[in-house]
Protein backbone atom coordinates (compact mmCIF):
# COMPACT_ATOMS: atom_id res chain seq x y z
CA UNK A 1 0.00 0.00 0.00
CA UNK A 2 1.45 3.64 -0.82
CA UNK A 3 -1.57 5.23 0.92
CA UNK A 4 -0.48 9.32 1.76
CA UNK A 5 3.27 9.00 0.68
CA UNK A 6 4.34 11.94 -1.09
CA UNK A 7 7.53 11.11 -2.70
CA UNK A 8 9.23 8.51 -5.31
CA UNK A 9 12.03 7.16 -4.16
CA UNK A 10 13.57 6.24 -7.70
CA UNK A 11 15.46 3.35 -6.41
CA UNK A 12 18.04 5.71 -5.66
CA UNK A 13 19.78 6.59 -2.21
CA UNK A 14 18.66 10.38 -1.24
CA UNK A 15 21.52 11.96 -1.98
CA UNK A 16 21.47 10.64 -5.16
CA UNK A 17 18.04 11.17 -5.50
CA UNK A 18 17.83 14.87 -4.58
CA UNK A 19 21.11 15.78 -6.61
CA UNK A 20 19.16 13.96 -9.47
CA UNK A 21 15.64 15.90 -9.28
CA UNK A 22 18.06 19.60 -8.78
CA UNK A 23 19.48 18.90 -12.11
CA UNK A 24 16.33 18.18 -13.31
CA UNK A 25 14.71 21.27 -12.34
CA UNK A 26 17.89 23.34 -13.07
CA UNK A 27 17.67 21.73 -16.96
CA UNK A 28 14.11 23.00 -17.26
CA UNK A 29 14.69 26.27 -16.11
CA UNK A 30 17.68 26.50 -18.18
CA UNK A 31 15.56 24.92 -21.75
CA UNK A 32 12.42 25.38 -20.74
CA UNK A 33 11.32 22.06 -22.40
CA UNK A 34 12.60 18.46 -21.41
CA UNK A 35 12.14 15.22 -21.99
CA UNK A 36 12.17 12.35 -19.30
CA UNK A 37 10.28 9.65 -17.44
CA UNK A 38 6.92 10.14 -16.11
CA UNK A 39 7.32 9.50 -12.90
CA UNK A 40 10.64 12.00 -12.66
CA UNK A 41 8.56 14.51 -14.52
CA UNK A 42 6.08 14.31 -11.99
CA UNK A 43 8.41 15.20 -9.01
CA UNK A 44 10.70 17.61 -11.25
CA UNK A 45 7.40 19.76 -11.59
CA UNK A 46 6.57 19.89 -7.99
CA UNK A 47 10.13 21.15 -7.11
CA UNK A 48 10.53 23.39 -10.60
CA UNK A 49 6.94 24.93 -8.83
CA UNK A 50 8.27 25.99 -5.76
CA UNK A 51 10.95 27.21 -6.99
CA UNK A 52 9.68 29.89 -9.08
CA UNK A 53 6.83 30.63 -6.16
CA UNK A 54 10.36 31.31 -4.25
CA UNK A 55 11.44 33.75 -7.53
CA UNK A 56 7.95 35.47 -7.59
CA UNK A 57 8.28 36.47 -3.76
CA UNK A 58 11.42 37.89 -4.44
CA UNK A 59 13.16 38.65 -1.48
CA UNK A 60 16.48 37.70 0.08
CA UNK A 61 16.48 34.57 1.58
CA UNK A 62 14.69 33.58 -0.83
CA UNK A 63 17.08 33.93 -3.65
CA UNK A 64 19.67 32.26 -1.18
CA UNK A 65 17.01 29.21 -0.91
CA UNK A 66 17.14 28.92 -4.79
CA UNK A 67 20.34 29.83 -5.36
CA UNK A 68 21.72 27.14 -3.27
CA UNK A 69 18.96 24.63 -4.87
CA UNK A 70 20.25 25.28 -8.43
CA UNK A 71 23.04 23.88 -9.83
CA UNK A 72 23.90 26.56 -12.08
CA UNK A 73 24.14 29.69 -9.90
CA UNK A 74 23.62 32.05 -13.22
CA UNK A 75 20.19 30.60 -14.00
CA UNK A 76 18.46 32.06 -10.51
CA UNK A 77 18.54 35.92 -11.58
CA UNK A 78 16.45 34.16 -15.13
CA UNK A 79 13.65 32.66 -12.35
CA UNK A 80 13.72 35.86 -10.11
CA UNK A 81 13.01 38.19 -13.36
CA UNK A 82 11.99 36.75 -16.55
CA UNK A 83 9.98 34.01 -14.91
CA UNK A 84 8.44 35.88 -11.72
CA UNK A 85 7.48 38.15 -14.95
CA UNK A 86 5.74 35.83 -16.66
CA UNK A 87 4.19 34.10 -14.32
CA UNK A 88 3.17 37.22 -12.23
CA UNK A 89 -0.44 36.56 -12.83
CA UNK A 90 -0.77 33.24 -12.81
CA UNK A 91 -1.52 31.56 -9.54
CA UNK A 92 0.35 27.89 -9.26
CA UNK A 93 0.80 25.73 -12.08
CA UNK A 94 3.93 27.44 -14.19
CA UNK A 95 4.70 23.75 -15.52
CA UNK A 96 2.81 21.46 -17.96
CA UNK A 97 3.80 17.53 -18.33
CA UNK A 98 2.90 15.68 -21.30
CA UNK A 99 3.02 11.97 -22.48
CA UNK A 100 4.49 10.74 -25.03
CA UNK A 101 4.55 7.18 -25.12
CA UNK A 102 7.23 4.54 -24.27
CA UNK A 103 11.29 4.67 -24.67
CA UNK A 104 12.42 2.28 -27.08
CA UNK A 105 14.70 0.80 -24.66
CA UNK A 106 12.83 -0.11 -21.76
CA UNK A 107 9.60 0.35 -22.70
CA UNK A 108 9.80 3.78 -19.69
CA UNK A 109 6.62 6.01 -20.20
CA UNK A 110 8.52 9.01 -20.67
CA UNK A 111 6.52 12.67 -20.91
CA UNK A 112 7.77 16.18 -22.23
CA UNK A 113 7.54 18.80 -19.22
CA UNK A 114 7.45 22.36 -20.34
CA UNK A 115 7.47 25.68 -18.64
CA UNK A 116 4.11 26.90 -19.40
CA UNK A 117 3.60 29.71 -21.68
CA UNK A 118 7.78 29.09 -22.85
CA UNK A 119 8.48 30.41 -26.68
CA UNK A 120 8.56 26.97 -27.70
CA UNK A 121 4.75 25.79 -25.69
CA UNK A 122 3.50 23.13 -27.13
CA UNK A 123 -0.40 23.42 -26.22
CA UNK A 124 -0.22 26.63 -28.07
CA UNK A 125 1.14 25.09 -31.08
CA UNK A 126 -1.29 22.15 -30.50
CA UNK A 127 -4.06 24.61 -30.38
CA UNK A 128 -3.39 26.83 -33.39
CA UNK A 129 -3.19 23.66 -35.34
CA UNK A 130 -6.49 21.92 -33.73
CA UNK A 131 -7.92 25.22 -34.60
CA UNK A 132 -6.97 25.36 -38.30
CA UNK A 133 -8.01 21.38 -38.78
CA UNK A 134 -11.00 22.22 -37.91
CA UNK A 135 -12.17 25.20 -39.49
CA UNK A 136 -11.02 23.82 -42.23
CA UNK A 137 -13.04 20.41 -42.03
CA UNK A 138 -16.26 22.84 -41.79
CA UNK A 139 -15.24 24.67 -44.63
CA UNK A 140 -14.65 21.01 -46.93
CA UNK A 141 -17.74 19.65 -45.40
CA UNK A 142 -19.47 22.71 -46.18
CA UNK A 143 -18.48 23.48 -49.80
CA UNK A 144 -15.93 20.64 -50.91
CA UNK A 145 -12.29 20.37 -51.05
CA UNK A 146 -11.36 22.06 -54.53
CA UNK A 147 -13.93 25.35 -53.25
CA UNK A 148 -11.74 25.61 -50.37
CA UNK A 149 -8.76 25.34 -51.86
CA UNK A 150 -9.41 28.34 -53.93
CA UNK A 151 -10.56 30.24 -51.73
CA UNK A 152 -9.02 29.41 -48.33
CA UNK A 153 -10.05 30.10 -45.07
CA UNK A 154 -10.61 33.87 -44.37
CA UNK A 155 -11.48 35.65 -41.21
CA UNK A 156 -9.45 33.40 -38.53
CA UNK A 157 -8.92 36.38 -36.42
CA UNK A 158 -12.76 36.96 -36.23
CA UNK A 159 -13.13 33.32 -35.36
CA UNK A 160 -10.48 33.83 -32.42
CA UNK A 161 -11.60 36.54 -30.73
CA UNK A 162 -15.30 35.18 -30.88
CA UNK A 163 -14.56 31.83 -29.30
CA UNK A 164 -12.53 33.32 -26.85
CA UNK A 165 -15.18 35.66 -25.38
CA UNK A 166 -17.68 32.29 -25.56
CA UNK A 167 -18.92 30.60 -22.81
CA UNK A 168 -18.17 26.58 -22.69
CA UNK A 169 -22.29 25.08 -22.96
CA UNK A 170 -22.19 28.54 -26.64
CA UNK A 171 -22.20 26.92 -29.83
CA UNK A 172 -19.38 27.98 -31.75
CA UNK A 173 -17.22 27.42 -35.08
CA UNK A 174 -14.75 25.28 -32.56
CA UNK A 175 -15.28 22.03 -30.38
CA UNK A 176 -15.94 22.87 -27.20
CA UNK A 177 -12.31 21.26 -26.02
CA UNK A 178 -10.45 23.59 -28.58
CA UNK A 179 -12.29 26.23 -27.35
CA UNK A 180 -11.18 25.54 -23.93
CA UNK A 181 -7.78 25.17 -25.12
CA UNK A 182 -7.99 28.07 -26.92
CA UNK A 183 -9.34 30.44 -23.88
CA UNK A 184 -6.44 29.04 -21.61
CA UNK A 185 -3.34 29.27 -23.67
CA UNK A 186 -4.75 32.77 -24.74
CA UNK A 187 -5.56 34.01 -20.98
CA UNK A 188 -2.00 35.01 -19.10
CA UNK A 189 -0.13 35.86 -22.45
CA UNK A 190 -0.36 39.46 -24.26
CA UNK A 191 -2.04 41.22 -27.08
CA UNK A 192 0.12 39.47 -29.19
CA UNK A 193 -0.69 35.82 -28.43
CA UNK A 194 -3.63 35.68 -30.49
CA UNK A 195 -1.93 37.31 -33.41
CA UNK A 196 0.73 34.76 -33.02
CA UNK A 197 -1.99 31.84 -32.76
CA UNK A 198 -3.90 33.41 -36.09
CA UNK A 199 -0.40 32.78 -38.16
CA UNK A 200 0.06 29.89 -36.85
CA UNK A 201 -3.16 28.28 -37.76
CA UNK A 202 -3.13 30.09 -41.07
CA UNK A 203 0.14 28.67 -41.43
CA UNK A 204 -0.93 25.22 -40.69
CA UNK A 205 -4.12 25.42 -42.95
CA UNK A 206 -1.46 25.57 -46.06
CA UNK A 207 0.36 22.62 -44.77
CA UNK A 208 -3.09 20.39 -44.56
CA UNK A 209 -4.36 21.66 -48.04
CA UNK A 210 -0.50 21.61 -49.60
CA UNK A 211 -0.40 17.82 -48.79
CA UNK A 212 -3.34 16.08 -51.50
CA UNK A 213 -1.63 18.78 -53.91
CA UNK A 214 1.79 17.49 -53.57
CA UNK A 215 0.21 13.86 -53.95
CA UNK A 216 -1.28 14.05 -56.90
CA UNK A 217 1.49 15.87 -58.69
CA UNK A 218 3.66 13.26 -57.54
CA UNK A 219 1.78 10.84 -58.93
CA UNK A 220 1.10 12.39 -62.25
CA UNK A 221 4.71 12.39 -62.30
CA UNK A 222 4.93 8.48 -61.85
CA UNK A 223 2.93 8.08 -64.86
CA UNK A 224 4.64 9.93 -67.21
CA UNK A 225 8.19 8.93 -65.88
CA UNK A 226 8.99 5.39 -65.54
CA UNK A 227 12.24 6.22 -65.00
CA UNK A 228 13.37 7.08 -61.23
CA UNK A 229 15.54 10.87 -61.80
CA UNK A 230 16.70 13.01 -59.32
CA UNK A 231 13.76 15.37 -59.55
CA UNK A 232 11.57 12.99 -57.84
CA UNK A 233 13.43 11.26 -54.68
CA UNK A 234 11.39 8.06 -53.19
CA UNK A 235 11.66 9.63 -49.72
CA UNK A 236 9.76 12.62 -50.37
CA UNK A 237 7.03 10.30 -52.12
CA UNK A 238 6.85 7.86 -49.24
CA UNK A 239 6.77 10.97 -46.86
CA UNK A 240 3.39 11.98 -48.58
CA UNK A 241 1.60 8.89 -48.70
CA UNK A 242 -1.36 8.91 -46.43
CA UNK A 243 -0.25 6.54 -43.16
CA UNK A 244 -2.95 3.89 -42.01
CA UNK A 245 -5.49 5.53 -39.09
CA UNK A 246 -5.06 9.01 -40.87
CA UNK A 247 -7.58 11.14 -41.81
CA UNK A 248 -7.90 14.07 -43.99
CA UNK A 249 -9.81 17.27 -43.28
CA UNK A 250 -13.98 16.84 -43.59
CA UNK A 251 -13.60 13.03 -42.99
CA UNK A 252 -15.58 12.46 -39.88
CA UNK A 253 -14.49 8.85 -39.22
CA UNK A 254 -13.10 7.32 -35.61
CA UNK A 255 -9.27 6.74 -35.42
CA UNK A 256 -10.22 3.23 -33.79
CA UNK A 257 -12.91 2.08 -36.47
CA UNK A 258 -10.55 2.85 -39.12
CA UNK A 259 -7.48 1.47 -37.30
CA UNK A 260 -10.12 -2.02 -36.96
CA UNK A 261 -10.52 -1.73 -40.98
CA UNK A 262 -12.84 -4.81 -42.35
CA UNK A 263 -13.38 -6.47 -38.21
CA UNK A 264 -15.31 -2.78 -37.29
CA UNK A 265 -18.61 -2.53 -36.96
CA UNK A 266 -20.22 -3.86 -39.99
CA UNK A 267 -23.40 -1.77 -39.60
CA UNK A 268 -22.10 1.43 -40.37
CA UNK A 269 -19.89 0.78 -43.66
CA UNK A 270 -21.94 0.43 -47.20
CA UNK A 271 -20.33 -2.72 -49.14
CA UNK A 272 -20.63 -0.45 -52.02
CA UNK A 273 -18.02 2.17 -50.87
CA UNK A 274 -14.54 0.66 -50.00
CA UNK A 275 -12.65 3.13 -48.17
CA UNK A 276 -9.09 3.02 -47.80
CA UNK A 277 -8.45 3.86 -44.00
CA UNK A 278 -9.32 6.62 -42.92
CA UNK A 279 -9.69 8.93 -46.75
CA UNK A 280 -13.05 10.15 -47.11
CA UNK A 281 -11.96 9.59 -50.80
CA UNK A 282 -15.51 10.78 -52.37
CA UNK A 283 -14.39 14.63 -50.88
CA UNK A 284 -10.47 14.41 -52.08
CA UNK A 285 -10.74 12.36 -55.48
CA UNK A 286 -11.72 15.56 -57.16
CA UNK A 287 -9.49 17.45 -55.93
CA UNK B 1 35.56 -73.92 18.06
CA UNK B 2 32.42 -72.11 19.23
CA UNK B 3 30.36 -70.44 16.36
CA UNK B 4 29.97 -67.16 16.63
CA UNK B 5 26.38 -66.01 17.20
CA UNK B 6 26.27 -63.12 14.53
CA UNK B 7 23.90 -60.08 15.82
CA UNK B 8 20.46 -59.75 13.87
CA UNK B 9 20.57 -57.05 11.60
CA UNK B 10 19.75 -53.89 13.02
CA UNK B 11 19.59 -50.50 11.62
CA UNK B 12 22.91 -49.33 11.65
CA UNK B 13 22.38 -45.22 11.23
CA UNK B 14 19.41 -44.97 14.26
CA UNK B 15 20.59 -41.05 14.65
CA UNK B 16 19.88 -40.15 11.06
CA UNK B 17 16.39 -41.78 10.89
CA UNK B 18 13.86 -38.92 10.82
CA UNK B 19 10.62 -39.63 10.39
CA UNK B 20 8.86 -36.44 10.26
CA UNK B 21 11.74 -33.66 9.30
CA UNK B 22 13.34 -34.22 5.50
CA UNK B 23 16.48 -32.78 5.70
CA UNK B 24 16.97 -30.72 2.07
CA UNK B 25 20.59 -31.38 2.17
CA UNK B 26 20.62 -35.07 1.54
CA UNK B 27 22.02 -34.50 -1.39
CA UNK B 28 25.18 -33.89 0.93
CA UNK B 29 25.08 -36.60 2.72
CA UNK B 30 24.82 -39.15 -0.43
CA UNK B 31 29.07 -38.72 -1.05
CA UNK B 32 29.28 -39.47 2.01
CA UNK B 33 27.33 -42.72 2.41
CA UNK B 34 28.79 -43.70 -0.58
CA UNK B 35 32.48 -43.79 0.41
CA UNK B 36 31.31 -45.15 3.93
CA UNK B 37 32.26 -49.35 4.31
CA UNK B 38 29.32 -51.38 3.13
CA UNK B 39 27.96 -51.84 6.76
CA UNK B 40 28.48 -55.48 8.01
CA UNK B 41 24.99 -57.27 8.44
CA UNK B 42 23.38 -53.90 6.47
CA UNK B 43 21.24 -55.37 3.34
CA UNK B 44 21.27 -53.31 -0.05
CA UNK B 45 17.22 -52.77 0.13
CA UNK B 46 16.64 -51.17 3.31
CA UNK B 47 19.55 -48.90 2.56
CA UNK B 48 18.39 -47.79 -0.55
CA UNK B 49 14.78 -46.96 1.34
CA UNK B 50 16.95 -44.75 4.47
CA UNK B 51 18.29 -43.13 1.45
CA UNK B 52 14.80 -42.30 -0.01
CA UNK B 53 13.35 -40.90 3.07
CA UNK B 54 16.11 -38.50 3.13
CA UNK B 55 15.95 -37.05 -0.21
CA UNK B 56 12.57 -34.79 -0.71
CA UNK B 57 10.01 -36.22 -2.91
CA UNK B 58 9.84 -33.11 -5.18
CA UNK B 59 13.66 -33.68 -6.72
CA UNK B 60 12.07 -37.18 -8.01
CA UNK B 61 8.89 -35.82 -10.21
CA UNK B 62 9.65 -36.01 -13.38
CA UNK B 63 7.12 -35.58 -16.98
CA UNK B 64 5.60 -38.74 -17.99
CA UNK B 65 5.28 -37.36 -22.01
CA UNK B 66 6.20 -34.87 -23.75
CA UNK B 67 3.72 -31.89 -23.63
CA UNK B 68 1.84 -32.35 -27.30
CA UNK B 69 1.74 -29.48 -29.63
CA UNK B 70 -2.12 -29.05 -29.02
CA UNK B 71 -1.51 -28.38 -25.22
CA UNK B 72 1.18 -26.35 -25.22
CA UNK B 73 -0.72 -24.09 -27.78
CA UNK B 74 -3.91 -23.87 -25.15
CA UNK B 75 -2.18 -23.29 -22.52
CA UNK B 76 -0.41 -20.07 -24.76
CA UNK B 77 -3.48 -18.84 -25.71
CA UNK B 78 -3.69 -16.14 -22.82
CA UNK B 79 -0.38 -15.08 -23.31
CA UNK B 80 -0.92 -13.00 -26.51
CA UNK B 81 -0.56 -9.67 -27.16
CA UNK B 82 -3.55 -6.97 -26.47
CA UNK B 83 -4.46 -4.33 -28.64
CA UNK B 84 -4.60 -0.85 -27.92
CA UNK B 85 -8.54 0.70 -27.66
CA UNK B 86 -7.11 4.12 -26.88
CA UNK B 87 -6.39 5.32 -30.27
CA UNK B 88 -7.72 8.53 -31.34
CA UNK B 89 -7.15 11.42 -34.20
CA UNK B 90 -4.69 14.08 -33.66
CA UNK B 91 -6.66 17.48 -33.83
CA UNK B 92 -3.98 19.50 -35.66
CA UNK B 93 -3.00 16.64 -38.56
CA UNK B 94 -5.81 13.46 -38.41
CA UNK B 95 -2.91 11.29 -38.15
CA UNK B 96 -3.43 8.43 -35.59
CA UNK B 97 -1.94 8.35 -32.28
CA UNK B 98 -2.47 7.50 -28.53
CA UNK B 99 -5.40 9.07 -26.27
CA UNK B 100 -3.67 11.78 -23.91
CA UNK B 101 -0.45 11.47 -25.54
CA UNK B 102 1.59 14.05 -28.08
CA UNK B 103 0.83 13.43 -31.17
CA UNK B 104 4.64 12.19 -32.63
CA UNK B 105 4.19 13.70 -36.26
CA UNK B 106 2.91 17.10 -35.27
CA UNK B 107 5.42 17.48 -32.06
CA UNK B 108 8.55 16.60 -35.13
CA UNK B 109 7.56 19.04 -37.55
CA UNK B 110 7.13 21.45 -34.46
CA UNK B 111 10.07 20.64 -33.02
CA UNK B 112 12.18 21.02 -36.76
CA UNK B 113 10.38 23.88 -37.35
CA UNK B 114 11.62 25.88 -34.33
CA UNK B 115 14.99 24.05 -35.18
CA UNK B 116 15.35 25.40 -38.22
CA UNK B 117 13.90 29.16 -37.42
CA UNK B 118 16.80 28.76 -34.69
CA UNK B 119 19.25 28.05 -37.21
CA UNK B 120 18.16 30.45 -39.81
CA UNK B 121 18.24 33.22 -36.77
CA UNK B 122 21.73 31.80 -35.58
CA UNK B 123 20.94 29.65 -32.93
CA UNK B 124 19.14 31.61 -29.80
CA UNK B 125 18.08 28.60 -27.88
CA UNK B 126 18.49 25.19 -26.88
CA UNK B 127 16.56 22.40 -28.52
CA UNK B 128 14.66 19.96 -26.14
CA UNK B 129 16.98 17.97 -24.03
CA UNK B 130 16.62 14.55 -23.55
CA UNK B 131 17.29 13.82 -19.86
CA UNK B 132 17.97 9.87 -19.31
CA UNK B 133 19.58 9.65 -16.01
Amino acid sequence: MKHGVAFRKFSRPTAHRMLMLRNLVTSLIKHEQIKTTLPKARDTARLAEKIITMGKKGDLPAYQRANSFLLEPKLTPKVFKELAQRYADRVGGYTRIHKFGNRPGDNAPTAVLELVDNPRDLKFEMTARAVAWELLSKKVQQVGPKTALDSGIQGVEGVVQREQALGPKERGLLREKTRWSLQKVLRFRGKDASVELRRKAEDHIDTLLAKPLALKEIAEQKLKADVQSEDTPLAGRKALRLKAGEVLPGSGESALRAAQGALGAEGSRKWVHRPKLGIDTAAWSSL
Amino acid sequence: MAALALPAARPLLPAFRLPFARPIFAGAFLPALQVAPKPFGFSLQSAWESLIELIPPFLLAVPKKKVSHSRKSMRSANKGLKDKQNLVHCPGCGSAKLAHHLCPNCYSSINRGFKARSKESGQPSGAVVEIAE
